[in-house]
């Protein structure tokens, strides 16, 4: 199968992680820098209004602060762009709540919580907050969520011909469903990507889909056992190998896409 | 501020936990404050938090249509002899 290439300029990171508060922190620890005493427990993003946080569960804070970090790394106005959040295990916290309420006496459920239990909740408060009336897509791909988004919003951005933000964000899971979704760490990233020939400062990613059986996440170049394990285990996460290849001069990975496709990303610049 | 009574420190405490008010401890609720619009600053969702964790707690409805509902909703004062006169 051949395929054409995509092609977009990144002009904007943010990150947000128990133990990094941006996207130079986390370059730091890609670098090999110590991890810092201190665990972070959540970000306390200022676009949303103080009673609308209040009600915002962790999954919306991270894509939140993340995606407003990129937007300001990039120079642009959060309200001009189209969006991709993704995140391949939703909220569990509220999926946990909402399965034990449904079961027990007492069946009525908190019409908050109900509320944010839907999968576009992040994207939700980012474009209310933002006040943005751009389209915001909300992925769910699992292993492959973050293939999925940057090919999602690589098409966008081509073929529309307009900046997008990406996001991916997983945070730790409920209890109960550790057996099967070991995840405990906080993750976020965003990027803010424009098509390649604007006349915006920024690397070029390219991506080619292939037709390849079995494709299997690279190894990360880091040596951390806090970055390795996130990776193994949180599905947004796996984008730490996208991260990687921003923070090199020039590089090429090819990552999982489905069962039969895999995404070659090639960075220049 | 006017000084909370056992039961009034008690709903406020469900009041802090149901709508995971920030930065705001339960003793800091002045029992004859306004909880919605200027005083405390709730809203209608938060009405319904409130309904659904008293109903929880103490057993006790409050329906939108009942008459002393909206009383019942002015203070943390009101609201505490409203749950228990009808618990």
């Amino acid at each position: 199968m051949q395929t054409k290439a995509l092609k977009c300029k990144i002009a904007g990171t943010g990150a947000w992680g128990s133990y990094f508060e941006n996207w130079s922190a986390l370059q730091a620890l890609l670098g090999g820098a110590d991890l810092p005493e201190a665990k972070l427990k959540s970000p306390k993003p200022g676009i949303i209004p103080a009673n609308e946080r209040r009600r915002a569960p962790l999954p919306v804070k991270l894509a939140v602060e993340s995606s407003w970090q990129a937007t300001q790394d990039a120079g642009v106005e959060p309200n001009t762009l189209t969006c991709v959040f993704v995140s391949g295990l939703g909220d569990t916290d509220l999926t946990d709540y909402m399965c034990k309420t449904l079961a027990s006496e007492h069946k009525e459920l908190s019409p908050t919580k109900f509320h944010n239990s839907v999968h576009n909740a992040p994207a939700g408060y980012w474009t209310i907050s933002t006040g943005t009336m751009s389209a915001a897509n909300s992925v769910a791909g699992y292993e492959e969520s973050v293939s999925l988004t940057i090919l999602e919003a690589m098409i966008q951005c081509e073929t529309e011909n307009v900046p997008m933000l990406l996001t991916f964000y997983d945070a730790p899971v409920a209890d109960i469903l550790t057996p099967v979704l070991p995840n405990q760490e906080t993750f976020a990233f965003s990027l803010v990507i424009y098509p390649h020939d604007a006349d915006v400062e920024g690397k070029v990613l390219t991506a080619m889909v292939n037709q390849q059986e079995d494709a299997s996440w690279p190894a990360l170049n880091a040596d951390s056992t806090y970055l390795t394990e996130m990776y193994a285990q949180n599905p947004a996460a796996k984008v730490l190998c996208v991260a990687e290849l921003l923070n090199q001069p020039d590089g090429q990975i090819t990552i999982p896409l489905s069962s039969g496709t895999s995404l070659t990303l090639a960075c220049e610049g | 501020m006017a000084t909370q009574t056992e039961s009034e420190l008690k709903m406020a405490e469900l009041l802090v936990e149901a709508l995971n008010l920030e930065d705001m401890e339960a003793e800091e609720i002045d029992p004859e404050d306004q909880l919605f619009g200027d005083g405390l600053g709730l809203d209608s969702i938060d009405a319904l938090e409130i309904s659904l964790a008293i109903s929880k707690e103490y057993g006790v409805q409050i329906k939108a249509e009942d008459e002393g509902t909206r009383e019942a909703f002015e203070t943390l004062r009101s609201l505490t002899a409203f749950v228990e006169k009808n618990k």
